[in-house]
């Protein structure tokens, strides 16, 4: 079999996956070739994506059926576990006027050693899986989280490559006045903007950098702040309406200030 | 942009995109459940009915889908496809299980023969309801008879290729290839009319 015929072959396989049409032996191979090739994975998202057009219909579920997919997530059907959450932090035993001593001694009986030892073994156990359980939630929260900051970061990518291309843009270079440091603005009329760092070095966690607005005349303009840019900025969208004739960036105390009188790092006007 | 500490309220759920929800799930807020629920449920539970023409089981399965989208959220990759793609592939998957049991299969190929008998069915007539029916009809024209057959055994009889070729009486081969040009024929159509796909 020639190399164009064996991808062929296994583009037919991969397009029978994607509709379940293949018998179990097969179906093996292909996700053990999914779990290998991020492009064979790509295809059959695509003959899925292309199939779920097919079922498409703008029908409505039968009433009751979301009762009945909200009991077992609640964990209220019988013998169903609860589902588990995070935790919530344990609260801490008050100790005050209202507080009683209680001797524990007085109130402790000996225990038999076989049943202390089997309720620690199912303490440890329990501790443990929960562990596990508690240490998955907070991977899986954290897997999507990335993936959202991720679709966040792209989405912003796009919108501010998109303003930047519109005609009734306006961008203003930013620079600090021994001209090593820069960064750029993209303004538009509606008072979305974009600001897009070039070198700023990042400041530790109690300090960020801040926006101004230069607004009015441009021989003395008013400064107002446009926004906080944080202590790493890189692309960060604020939103600003008025007469803005340039922007200057100061170095701030977080989370930011009303007012300032530090120097501007970085300045620029249109 | 909506940021996830302000998705929790059901009004701006409607407004959250597949990652949002998808963490909205994994933080286990059931309302970004719900909303899931209500975008997609209706097209699952189409899907399970067409293939398993059982309203109990079909229900059974739209349960399952959506109780596993609760559970392990994370096997959703937004950056792979839609939530709906996502949904519908594990529907579709979970129906071609049960049909594929014996006892289902017997059942089914049962309520197939009355159902062939009184009404007959082709591709077009299982997507007249669709929300995007015209795109689809005019994408579905593009494909051959037995790129369509192929496809309509597949996906809504839930046979496997080794099946379709036995029904259809056409090589093995044959009908894999007709399955691939198909749907790239029909997502080649559909991208064409600015439908998704």
């Amino acid at each position: 079999m020639s190399e164009m015929d064996a991808r062929e072959e296994l583009e037919n396989l991969l397009a029978a996956y994607a509709l379940d049409a293949l018998d179990s032996a097969e179906r093996v191979e292909v996700e053990d070739l999914l779990n290998r090739d991020p492009q064979a994975r790509r295809a059959v998202e695509r003959y899925r994506e292309t199939a779920a057009l097919l079922a498409f219909a703008g029908t409505d579920a039968p009433p009751g059926l979301w009762d009945r997919i909200e009991t077992r997530i609640s964990g209220t059907e019988d013998g169903h576990p609860p589902t588990l959450r995070l935790p919530e932090p344990a609260p801490i035993p008050q100790v005050g006027a209202a507080g009683k001593v209680v001797d524990l001694a007085a109130r402790r009986t000996r225990p038999a050693r076989g049943w202390l030892a089997a309720v620690a073994a199912a303490v440890l156990t329990v501790t443990g899986i929960l562990g596990v359980q508690v240490w998955r939630q907070q991977d899986r929260i954290d897997r999507l989280e990335r993936q959202a900051a991720s679709l966040r970061a792209d989405a912003l990518r796009r919108a501010a490559t998109d303003a930047a291309r519109r005609a009734e843009a306006r961008t203003v270079e930013l620079r600090s006045p021994d001209g090593r440091l820069a960064a750029r603005v993209v303004y538009l009329p509606d008072g979305t903007g974009f600001f897009r760092s070039g070198n700023l070095l990042p400041l530790g966690p109690q300090r960020t950098y801040q926006l101004w607005a230069l607004v009015g005349d441009p021989q003395r303009p008013t400064v107002i702040s446009a926004g906080v840019l944080g202590n790493r900025p890189g692309l960060a969208p604020f939103h600003f309406t008025g007469p803005v004739v340039g922007f200057v960036v100061t170095e701030e105390a977080a989370p930011g200030v009303v007012s300032s009188s530090n120097p501007a790092l970085l300045a620029g006007t249109f | 942009m909506v940021p996830y500490r302000s998705i929790v309220r059901t009004e701006e759920l409607r407004d959250a995109g597949d990652a949002q929800l998808a963490l909205a799930i994994a933080r286990y807020h059931q309302d970004a459940l719900a909303e899931a629920y209500r975008r997609h449920g209706g097209a699952a539970f189409a899907l399970a009915t067409r293939l398993l023409r059982d309203r109990a089981l079909a229900e059974e399965v739209v349960q399952e889908v959506f109780v596993r989208l609760w559970n392990d959220p994370e096997r959703f990759d937004p950056d792979r496809g839609s939530l709906r793609s996502y949904l519908l592939a594990i529907t579709h998957s979970r129906a071609v299980d049960l049909l594929r049991a014996e006892g289902a299969r017997r059942r089914r190929e049962e309520r197939d023969a009355r159902h062939q008998a009184e009404a007959g069915y082709d591709l077009e007539r299982e997507v007249e309801d669709l929300l995007l029916a015209e795109h689809v009809r005019a994408a579905l024209a593009t494909l051959s008879d037995g790129e369509r057959s192929a496809i309509e055994l597949a996906y809504f009889g839930g046979y496997t290729y080794r099946e379709v070729a036995g029904l259809l009486d056409q090589p093995e081969g044959t009908v894999k290839s007709r399955i691939r040009t198909g749907l790239q024929r029909l997502r080649h159509a559909l991208t064409e009319t600015g439908a998704r796909g």
